[in-house]
Order: C-alpha cells, then sequence, then structure tokens
C-alpha cells in the first residue's frame, strides 16, 4: 500500500514537470511577437524595447527563460506585467475566496447528487425518474455563469434572498460570509449534481442485480439496508474519485466563472481580470497551479480508491 | 463436451425435431431472439432512437435553433431591421405609440418592445438583441461543430494510432494526452486562447489565422477535449486488435493502415456515433465559458458567451442582455444532450461515456 | 410431528417481455426435520426458482406466486416482506451456487456474518463477531480470526464457498437450501464442501434441500429425490427407490449419463439428445415428450403425478415396500416401464459398444 502511494506519488512529480513544460511553452511559444513590445507601451523606442528585453530576460534561450521563472516560482518572486504586482501574494489573497467556495460547492454537490441519483435508481422508471433524468439533463446544459445570473437576477435582485454579489471573508462573519456564497455555491453545484446523479443511477442499476445483493436479501436484511449498506457503497466508490478531480478542477479553475459572475474576490477573478488585461504571468502561474491541484488530486484518488475498493489491491 | 453430445445424438434411436441446438441455459428466462432479416446493428439502432419519442423531440429542438441561427443571414433584415454589429445609440423606436430612446440618456439600453424593432430590446452600442442573438448562435453553433469535428478527428487518430502500435508511440501519445488532460477543460481553454490573444493570431508556416477568427477557438477547444475522447477510443482499439478478424486480416497480408481504417475503424463506429452529440454539446458549452472570460470569440463577432459577458455589468437593469442569450444556449444544449442520450441508449444501453470537468 | 417445510402446488410466472414463462408448474412436497431433499435436473428445469421461491427471493412486480409454502406452519408465500425477512436467514438460510460473485466484494467477509448475526439477534458487535469466528473455524477455515478480516477476492472459490456455510449456519436456521453449492468450484473442492455440509446435517438436525444435477452427490446425501424438468417435478421418490427403480423416462436418461467408475468405460458417456423446452412457449402434454424415446399418442396430454399402477394387477395394486411414496409422472404403465428400462439399458450399452468399434 504505501510502496503503491509512493510509486503513485513519483509518477505525479513526472507529470508535474512535463505540465509545468507545457504550461510554459503555451504562454511563450504561442503568442508570436515577445511580450517587449506590449510591456513597452504604444509609444516604446526601439532602444526602450530592447531594454525591456534585457531586463526580463526575453533575449536568453527558452530553457533558460524556463528556469528562470521556475526559480521565480519557487521563490514566490513572479512579477505580472501589467502594474508589476507580485503574484503569488496575489493568489494567496485570493484562495479565501476561492476555497470557500470550491469546499462548499463541493460538499453540496456530492449529498445533492448521491440523493438524487439514489433516488431515480429507485424508483427507476417511474415518473420522479423521468423528471429527475430530465432535470439532471437540463443541468448538464446549462454553464454555471447562466445559472449564477439568473440566480443572481432572480433570487438576489427580484427577490432579495441573498445579497447581490461579494465576497464576506469568515473572519468577519459567519452569516454574511454564507449568504453571500449560498448563490454561488447553488450555481457551481448544479452541473456536477446532474453530471453524478446520473453516473450513479446507472451504477446502482447494474449493482441492484449483483448476486451479493441477492445474498444480502437472503440474510434477512431489510430493503434499505441492502440499498445503502450493499448496492450505495459499492456504486459510490466510482463517484467519489469523480468527485475528487472534479473537485480539484473547480479549485484550480473551475470557480473562475462563478467569482466572476459573482464577483467573489477569489484566484478566479484575479485570472479573469488577467484575461482581460492579456497578462501573462498570473496566468501562467495560475494555469500550473490548478494543473498541479488536479494531478495531485488525482494521485491522492488513486490511492485512496485502493483502499475503498479491495479488489484492485492485488493489482496495486 | 460438445461433440460428445453430437455423436450421441446422432446415435439415438428418435430425432429431437423442436429442440433447437445450442442453447442450454436458462431456457425460458432468456430474452426472447427477435430476429429483424436485413436490418444491421445501425438500423437497429435508428429503429430505436426513432421510438423514443422524447429524444426525437430534443433533437427536433436542437435541429429548429440550428436552422434559426443558421439561416439568420437570409432573413434576419426582415425581423431586425438592422445588422446584428450595427450600433444605433442615439436612435429612437416608437413602442405603443411612444417614442423612446433605444438607450436612454443614462444609459440602460431598451427593453423587449415584441416588435419586429428591438423585438427582444437593445444592448448598450444601441445593437438589436435579437438579431445579435441569432447571429451569436449562428458562431456559437459553428464553433461547436468545428470543434466537435477536430477532437472525433483527432481523438479517434490518437487513439486509432496508440491502440495499434502500441510501444513507443503508444507511451507518447499517451503521456501527451494525459498531460493535456490535467489541466482543468476551461482552464486550459483559457490559457491557450489568452496566449494566441496576445500574439493576435496563430501563424504556423502558410496556416495563418487572425485572432479574431472564429476559427480560433474552434481549434482550442477541439484540441481542449482530445484526451476526452483518445483515451476510450484506445482502450478500445487495444482490444480489438487481438480479435480474431484483424489477426486474419494481418495473415492474409493486409497493412497497418488498412487493417486500421478497414477492420479497426468500423467497430469503432458505434463509440464515436455517441461521442458526436456529446462534445458538439461540449464544445458549445466550453465555448460560451472561454467567451465569457473574453478568452474566446473576439470583438466585433457575437456569440452567446460574449452576449451574457458583455450584458452581465447591466444585469439589474436589462436583464434582457443575459437571459435571452444564456436560454438560447441551454435550450440547445439541452436539445443536444437530450438527444444524444437517447443515441447512447439506442447503440449501447451499457455504456457510460462522460465528457467535462 | 408436523413437517418442517410444506410446498403444495407452487407455481411461479414471470411475465417477461417475451410473454409469461411458468417457470414452476404446481411442484408439492413436504420436508421433515433433519432431512435431506434433493431437487435434481438439467439447467432451466426450475429447481432453481423453486428454491428461491421458498425465501420469496423471486418476489417482483413482474412475478406471479401461487400455491401455498408452509414452514413451521406458517405460510410465506403470502407472509408480508418483515414476516419473510425475519425467516430469511434466520430460519432458513440459503447457499448460493457462484460464491465468486455471491459476496459484496467491498465487505470484510467478517462483517458480511456479523451483519447476518446481527440481523436476527440483539448482541453486541464484539459477540457476533466472536461467533463469527467460530463459524468459520466451525467450517474448516485455518486462523479463523485472521481470515474473518479479509476480503472475499482474498479467498479461494471452496473458501468462499465455505464462508457462505458459515453465514447460513449463523443464526442455527433449521432448514438450508443449497443451490447448486458445488457447480462453480473444482473437482476436489466439491467433495471438501460436501463433506462439510454432510457433517453439519450429521451433526445437527437442520434440514437440507440441495439442488444440483450432481447425481453422485444426491446417491450420497439425500433421503428423498425429486427429479424437475420444464418447471414440473418428474419423479419424487426416496432416494434408494429411486437408484434403485427409477420410473421416468428422463430419470433414467439422467441416470445413464453419471460416469461410473465401477465398469469398465465404454466409448463416450451417454448424453441426453436435444435439449430442455423452453417455458415461454412449451411442448403440449409432457415436457419431456419431444426428447422421449418412448412417447405415444396419449403423451400430448399432462400426465398426473402419482404412484405408478399395475394393470395387469387388475386394479389391484401390486406394489413393493419400497414403492411407498414413490411418484412420477408418465402414462405408461409400472410393467411397460420396467420392461421399457430394462430394453434401454441394453440398447444404449450396445450403442457405446458400436462407437469404440468405429473408432478402432
Amino acid at each position: 500500500m504505501a510502496r503503491f502511494a509512493l510509486r503513485r506519488l513519483f509518477q505525479a512529480v513526472i507529470v508535474l514537470f512535463f505540465v509545468s513544460v507545457f504550461t510554459f511553452l503555451i504562454f511563450q511559444v504561442i503568442p508570436d511577437g515577445t511580450p517587449a513590445l506590449r510591456l513597452a507601451g504604444k509609444s516604446a523606442t526601439p532602444q526602450t524595447i530592447a531594454a525591456v528585453v534585457r531586463q526580463w530576460g526575453f533575449n536568453k534561450p527558452i530553457w533558460v527563460q524556463y528556469a528562470d521563472m521556475m526559480g521565480r516560482i519557487f521563490t514566490g518572486s513572479v512579477i505580472s506585467y501589467s502594474e508589476h504586482v507580485n503574484v503569488l501574494s496575489q493568489i494567496e489573497r485570493g484562495l479565501p475566496a476561492t476555497l470557500s467556495l470550491a469546499i462548499g460547492a463541493g460538499v453540496i454537490w456530492f449529498v445533492f447528487a448521491v440523493v438524487v441519483g439514489a433516488l431515480c435508481a429507485v424508483r427507476a422508471g417511474h415518473f420522479i425518474d423521468r423528471l429527475l433524468t430530465l432535470l439532471s439533463l437540463t443541468a448538464i446544459s446549462a454553464p454555471t455563469f447562466v445559472v449564477g445570473a439568473l440566480g443572481l437576477y432572480f433570487l438576489a435582485w427580484r427577490v432579495h434572498v441573498f445579497p447581490l454579489s461579494g465576497y464576506v471573508p469568515l473572519s468577519q462573519s459567519v452569516g454574511q460570509w454564507f449568504m453571500h456564497l449560498v448563490l454561488p455555491w447553488i450555481s457551481l453545484s448544479v452541473v456536477y449534481i446532474g453530471l453524478y446523479s446520473r453516473v450513479l443511477r446507472s451504477t446502482m442499476l447494474d449493482n441492484m442485480h449483483e448476486d451479493y445483493v441477492r445474498t444480502a436479501r437472503a440474510k434477512g436484511l431489510s430493503e434499505r439496508k441492502i440499498l445503502i449498506r450493499h448496492v450505495l457503497r459499492t456504486s459510490l466508490i466510482p463517484i467519489v474519485s469523480m468527485w475528487g478531480l472534479d473537485f480539484a478542477g473547480v479549485i484550480g479553475g473551475g470557480a473562475i466563472l462563478v467569482e466572476v459572475v459573482f464577483n467573489l474576490d477569489g484566484v478566479g477573478q484575479y485570472a479573469a481580470e488577467s484575461i482581460q488585461a492579456l497578462d501573462v504571468p498570473p496566468l501562467m502561474v495560475i494555469v500550473m497551479y490548478g494543473a498541479v491541484l488536479v494531478v495531485l488530486i488525482a494521485a491522492l484518488v488513486d490511492v485512496l480508491y485502493v483502499w475503498l475498493d479491495p479488489r484492485v489491491r492485488l493489482e496495486a | 463436451m460438445g461433440t460428445a453430445r453430437e455423436l450421441i445424438r446422432t446415435s439415438w434411436s428418435e430425432p429431437t425435431p423442436s429442440a433447437p441446438a445450442g442453447s442450454a441455459s436458462l431456457v425460458g428466462l432468456e430474452e426472447p431472439v427477435r430476429t429483424a432479416t436485413g436490418v444491421g446493428p445501425y438500423g437497429l439502432a435508428w429503429r430505436r432512437l426513432r421510438a423514443n419519442r422524447v429524444a426525437m423531440a430534443f433533437g427536433g429542438l436542437f435541429l429548429l435553433v440550428l436552422t434559426l441561427c443558421l439561416l439568420a443571414p437570409v432573413y434576419a433584415r426582415y425581423v431586425g431591421h438592422i445588422g446584428p454589429n450595427t450600433n444605433d445609440v442615439t436612435g429612437t423606436v416608437r413602442v405603443g405609440g411612444r417614442v423612446e430612446d433605444v438607450v436612454s440618456p443614462i444609459g440602460i439600453p431598451i427593453g423587449p418592445t415584441w416588435h419586429t424593432r428591438f423585438f427582444l430590446g437593445a444592448d448598450q452600442n444601441g445593437r438589436t438583441v435579437a438579431v445579435r442573438l441569432l447571429y451569436g448562435g449562428r458562431t456559437s453553433l459553428e464553433i461547436g461543430f468545428i470543434a466537435a469535428a477536430i477532437t472525433i478527428v483527432l481523438g479517434v487518430a490518437f487513439g486509432l494510432v496508440a491502440g495499434y502500435y502500441r510501444g513507443a508511440v503508444d507511451s507518447v501519445l499517451t503521456r501527451f494526452m494525459d498531460l493535456v488532460w490535467a489541466y482543468p477543460a476551461v482552464l486550459l481553454g483559457v490559457a491557450i486562447g489568452t496566449s494566441i490573444a496576445v500574439g493576435g493570431g496563430i501563424g504556423i508556416g502558410p496556416f495563418q489565422l487572425r485572432g479574431n477568427s472564429i476559427l480560433v477557438p474552434a481549434l482550442v477547444i477541439g484540441f481542449v477535449y482530445v484526451p476526452y475522447v483518445a483515451k476510450p477510443i484506445r482502450g478500445q482499439v487495444l482490444s480489438l486488435r487481438e480479435q480474431e478478424f484483424v489477426q486474419a486480416a494481418r495473415c492474409l497480408g493486409c497493412g497497418s493502415v488498412r487493417i486500421m481504417l478497414s477492420e479497426i475503424l468500423p467497430n469503432l463506429m458505434s463509440t464515436i456515433l455517441v461521442f458526436v452529440p456529446l462534445m458538439v454539446a461540449g464544445a458549445i458549452l466550453l465555448e460560451a465559458s472561454l467567451s465569457f472570460l473574453g478568452a474566446g470569440v473576439q470583438p466585433p463577432n457575437a456569440s452567446w458567451g460574449t452576449m451574457i459577458q458583455s450584458g452581465l455589468p447591466l444585469l439589474t437593469t436589462s436583464p434582457q442582455l443575459v437571459l435571452a442569450p444564456g436560454i438560447a444556449l441551454v435550450l440547445a444544449v439541452l436539445g443536444i444532450n437530450v438527444f444524444g442520450e437517447g443515441v447512447r441508449e439506442a447503440l449501447d444501453p451499457r455504456s457510460q461515456i462522460r465528457v467535462g470537468r | 410431528m408436523a413437517p418442517l417445510l410444506e410446498v403444495e402446488r407452487l407455481g411461479v410466472r414471470f411475465h417477461t417481455d417475451g410473454g409469461v414463462v411458468r417457470a414452476v408448474d404446481g411442484v408439492s412436497f413436504a420436508l421433515a426435520h433433519g432431512k435431506v431433499l434433493a431437487i435434481v435436473g438439467e439447467s432451466g428445469s426450475g429447481k432453481s426458482v423453486t428454491a428461491l421461491s421458498l425465501m420469496g427471493l423471486t418476489r417482483s412486480a413482474n412475478t406471479e406466486l401461487d400455491g401455498a409454502v408452509r414452514f413451521d406452519g406458517k405460510d410465506l408465500l403470502n407472509a408480508p416482506e418483515d414476516e419473510l425477512r425475519r425467516v430469511r436467514g434466520g430460519g432458513m438460510a440459503m447457499i448460493f451456487q457462484n460464491p465468486m460473485t455471491a459476496l459484496n466484494p467491498v465487505q470484510r467477509v467478517g462483517a458480511q456474518i456479523v451483519e447476518q448475526i446481527r440481523t436476527h439477534e440483539r448482541i453486541s458487535r464484539s459477540e457476533a463477531w466472536e461467533r463469527t469466528v467460530a463459524l468459520l473455524r466451525r467450517v474448516g477455515i485455518p486462523r479463523p480470526e485472521v481470515r474473518a478480516r479479509a476480503y472475499p477476492h482474498e479467498f479461494s472459490g471452496g473458501m468462499r464457498q465455505r464462508v457462505m456455510i458459515a453465514a447460513a449456519l449463523s443464526c442455527a436456521p433449521r432448514l438450508i437450501v443449497a443451490d447448486e453449492p458445488t457447480t462453480a468450484l473444482d473437482v476436489t473442492t466439491q467433495s471438501q464442501i460436501m463433506d462439510e455440509l454432510e457433517q453439519l446435517c450429521r451433526e445437527s438436525t437442520v434440514a437440507l434441500i440441495l439442488i444440483t444435477h450432481d447425481i453422485g452427490l444426491v446417491a450420497r446425501m439425500a433421503d428423498d429425490v425429486m427429479v424437475m424438468y420444464g418447471g414440473r417435478v418428474l419423479e419424487h421418490a426416496p432416494a434408494d427407490a429411486l437408484f434403485e427403480d427409477p420410473l421416468h423416462p428422463y430419470t433414467w436418461a439422467l441416470l445413464r449419463s453419471v460416469p461410473r467408475l465401477d465398469r469398465e468405460r465404454v466409448g463416450r458417456l451417454p448424453t441426453i439428445g436435444g435439449s430442455p423446452p423452453s417455458l415461454l412457449n412449451p411442448p403440449a402434454g409432457c415436457h419431456f415428450r419431444p426428447r422421449c424415446p418412448h412417447s405415444f399418442d396419449r403423451c400430448v396430454e399432462v400426465p398426473p403425478l402419482r404412484e405408478s399402477v399395475d394393470p395387469a394387477a387388475d386394479g389391484e395394486e401390486v406394489r413393493g415396500k419400497q414403492d411407498e411414496g414413490h411418484l412420477d409422472r408418465c402414462w405408461l404403465d409400472l410393467d411397460t416401464k420396467r420392461r421399457l428400462r430394462h430394453l434401454d439399458r441394453l440398447d444404449t450399452q450396445a450403442v457405446a459398444l458400436a462407437c469404440t468399434d468405429g473408432a478402432a
């Protein structure tokens, strides 16, 4: 088990290296002209441009530039093009909002998806199943920012149930923190509830016909216990691993859209501002950190999977 | 066992007329075998799909949206009277006998008039929302289809080559797919999209694209989703290449390319068919997200995503700017998703494929 | 003493897309405490469905059950679900055919037995655990206190079936229904598992319904034998009577297909030609008619299950003591059957000899 975990972690580190190279290349190679033109301003003389090129090191070989960038990321001294602020401290500032959003949404979507999926599976073919299936498909079809905008307009503007937007730190007021996050949580969760409940429904329907469920029935267990202890428990394993990956995806970038709609001052909002300003360093760091999270959590999920599903232990 | 039974059967004093050979287990509980002569698997799937009324209805809904949007240039000037990119900030419009500004002095555009001019209202530049909605839909749907085509062609090609050749080719391609897959889809799209926007376009040899071409977001989206298709295809190819009909083709001296294209590819068709609606839906959604963040379709082109983006600041005073493209987007994607669900059920009721993150 | 289990005209019908399937048709039998009843027949003969229906495990929206199942005098067929649950795993336990899939793969085996004990008895988790370990030891699992914490995939097939037996025994049942308990196992394991079951039956007063198509097993363990075919009972007799004086042509065919070590092996093992009937669209009259070499015009009517009568005795029944309670479902009279059986056996041997000659 420990050896498997270590090996998986080692693999993750290798992938991380490639992630950093790939991200660097995306931002350094695709833009045709050097960013120096942009940095130097519109009415720059060739001398200023040359100075900027030297100052930011754009004239060095690409691998040196890569090493420099990685060095700056690890020492926390990446500077943005516009306004020349420290990128990492900006990201750090946005983390509480992003984490609040992602963790809350993650909990909500997991719980609701399990309830909806289990309900559909138990009542498969009935009216409630069809209704929920259609709702799930609608949820999958609605981008988070559309759901967010609808919620914002109807529940915050027309009916003043929730505050309009913004983020209130948890340390300042728990109630306000909660009220400001309810709509963002829901907007972010909806699509995943739709997605997971569909998967859970079909896995549960498959598992209901397994022999061990018949055994459980022959043991005299009540239908409820059979459903929870045997069918649901086995069916949750794939859901848990999906959850891990999607949760990482949300923290690492999926939250951007919701943060923009609700004006939450998080990492995603920072990324969105950088896109508007075509500011490369913050984006590069955020993209890297998103991918790093996914890779690390994917490794974690693999290890967790082995722990949850004893069948794969032998192979591991 | 089989031969023993055959031998005894021939030596039995009496022939056994009614019982069909071979089907020994669980007779009576088996599903009834209905042989439809002359109908192939796809014909059967199409019959099942046609019988699924909900799927067909939603497929029709998508088709309706698609036709309305694609034909926009043909008829939009009759309903909207001005083009999608025509500003009319200082204009006025007659509503119920009163003359109103298209954009009020404090910058609030007119709401839905439900008349031929400004049917769904105007935006902050005095452009008519209804016409922009149709043109925006055109862009969104075009990108959706182009991106889905790119994803599927690349995904199938990568999966086919990786699964067929295995070894080093497979390692390299799979690692690369894993790498792309490691990025959250929106984030990777944003990264590449922004990068291209910074550079003002793509130039690979003779292949030049301006930054505001709609092919740019289509390429980005198409690329981002490749692993979602390539991975399952590769898995299928890995098992297909060991099948006897492939071995047989190899024995007959068929080349690798021939085997891949005429032996393996046809067997991937049902998976590919399942992927088509999924990828179109996914691509439309991702386009909307990227455009919403400013890393997709670039102005002056409209797409549903950019319309929502530019309308968001005015959400409270002019909700039509967000609601109209938002609802159109959800309807189109819902239509294709429900239809795709029907396709999946008709082709293979047990498969589980998902796209997203 | 009243029998432990009484089944009267049990009928099970499945409503499927293709029509109604009469999986079990008018099955009746009784089983006394501590006795072993074997139900034999090919796949699809309705033996498993009969067994599952005893416990109400075939209940569903598209299943129709009729007749009566009385266990300890209580009707189970129409009992409410919660009453049935008390019987399942408690008074009546079941061992399934495939131990590979019958255990939950993600639960420790000990926990699965503890779960059953605590469903039926209000005892603490640790007490239930101790009993589980004792049970595992009793069915011959080495180091049970360690193995109880293992997962099903860490056991071999035979060991898993032992776990299933331990689970079945956990609440001191009066009846165990074993549905082809050794079919999925290899031959050496099969005999070990059967030794285990046989010993348990001898040690306690637990009754056993053994569903199998292994005639050798029947000969070894059963007190009574019921031969099923196409959802109906074709012959029902005490084991000794069945082996000495089998009366139904289907039973002969079954017995002929048993490999024997006490005779010189000649040619291929005889099998039964054709395949079992489709219950969706069964043949009229006797279900075995299409495969039966002795069928005649009367066989298009369904024969009753009764004690055979010899017409030569002119109404007076001439039977030995061993014929008592020997029921079969065939229109042929007793004398004809015995003569045919004699001829039939000679005939098959001749066929077998011919086969070997041809090969040589």
